[in-house]
């Protein structure tokens, strides 16, 4: 649970550095970079809380990458999802749609439960698509701050062919800087 | 077994020309509760796979289905592809509540009238107040559509 923590707190300490660097910056607004919070449903009805860095490139293209984890006693989780694709706007709004390619990571350590007394480790991919959509809330002065929904869909294997499918629900509140 | 014989054949033995809107009949898996999604059956008979929509000429989209519900919304096309967004009531295998919805599909046929495919991928969030829980049932489909 600690180096859970420590690994969530380091990875959004240095992105906030980074976006407050980079916000100063004098460039053209062709870019974007925002940190939020993200509920992450993986088809349970169960939400567990990550961190999200966005970056997006002009108006069309967005790269999505969200880290979530937990210790229960000898065992650690920690999943990271990642997604790649465009944006295209919705009406002359704020409202806006995702899609494009997702992958993720989970990782499973338990402690001391080889036969050795050393730790178990599964690694798990996944690869798939990602459909969203997103509301701009505020585009101000250089800030910015978005609400999403997206779903990222994992083909099951041959099943897929038969729409057998895995998916993780992500609902994002982030906020940041118009580069 | 009754209720996906009903909706087959609203669709099949529905005349849809004389109707007003779009009519659109789709199969699919459904991710409603617990993880991940089985395989669409063959042949498709159980009704949790179907959603039938009608879609009316102003763009509201009325969606009759088991799982995620009954759902109403705008629909916004473009080029072949639609968003759509609404709310109604969602179902997730245990129980019921009123919830929102998006959903994001694509129709073949280059917006020319007749029977055409139509892909649809729909995520719903909802809320239980029986189990006081969150509901997030989903949905990917295929199926036909008559487009006007």
């Amino acid at each position: 649970m600690l180096e859970t923590k420590r690994n969530l707190t380091q990875l959004v300490l240095l992105l906030s550095l980074a976006a407050l660097g980079l916000g100063h910056t004098p460039t053209v607004k062709a870019a974007d970079l925002s940190l939020g919070l993200t509920a992450v449903e993986s088809g349970n009805d169960t939400f567990r809380p990550g961190a999200t860095v966005r970056v997006g490139v002009g108006k069309v293209a967005v790269a999505d990458y969200t880290i979530l984890g937990r210790t229960i006693g000898p065992v650690t989780e920690r999943t990271s999802i990642f997604s790649l694709g465009g944006r295209w706007a919705v009406g002359s709004g704020n409202l806006y749609v995702t899609a494009g390619l997702s992958g993720a990571q989970e990782i499973t350590r338990i402690k001391g439960a080889t036969q050795e007394g050393g730790d178990l480790t599964e690694v798990s991919l996944a690869g798939g698509g990602a459909l969203g959509v997103g509301y701009t809330l505020l585009r101000a002065a250089g800030y910015r701050m978005d609400l999403s929904w997206t779903s990222h869909i994992y083909p099951a294997g041959g099943g897929g062919l038969l729409l057998a499918h895995g998916r993780k629900q992500l609902f994002g509140l982030t906020a940041g800087v118009d580069l | 077994m009754k209720l996906s014989a009903l909706l087959i054949s609203l669709i099949l033995f529905c005349p849809p020309a004389a109707l007003a809107g779009e009519h659109s009949a789709k199969v699919g898996t459904v991710a409603a509760g617990r993880g991940g999604t089985n395989p669409v059956s063959f042949p498709p008979v159980s009704p949790a796979e179907w959603e039938y929509t009608y879609i009316s000429d102003s763009g509201i989209e009325t969606n009759i289905s088991v799982f995620p519900g009954i759902l109403v919304g705008k629909r916004y096309e473009k080029e072949g592809f639609y968003l759509s967004g609404g709310g109604g009531l969602t179902f997730n295998g245990i129980s019921a509540g009123p919830g929102v919805y998006t959903a994001f599909g694509y129709i073949t046929g280059d917006g020319k009238p007749g029977w055409h495919f139509n892909y649809e991928y729909k995520q719903t969030l909802g809320y239980s107040f029986e189990t006081q829980r969150a509901l997030s049932p989903s949905a990917l489909r295929i199926g036909i559509i008559w487009t006007k």
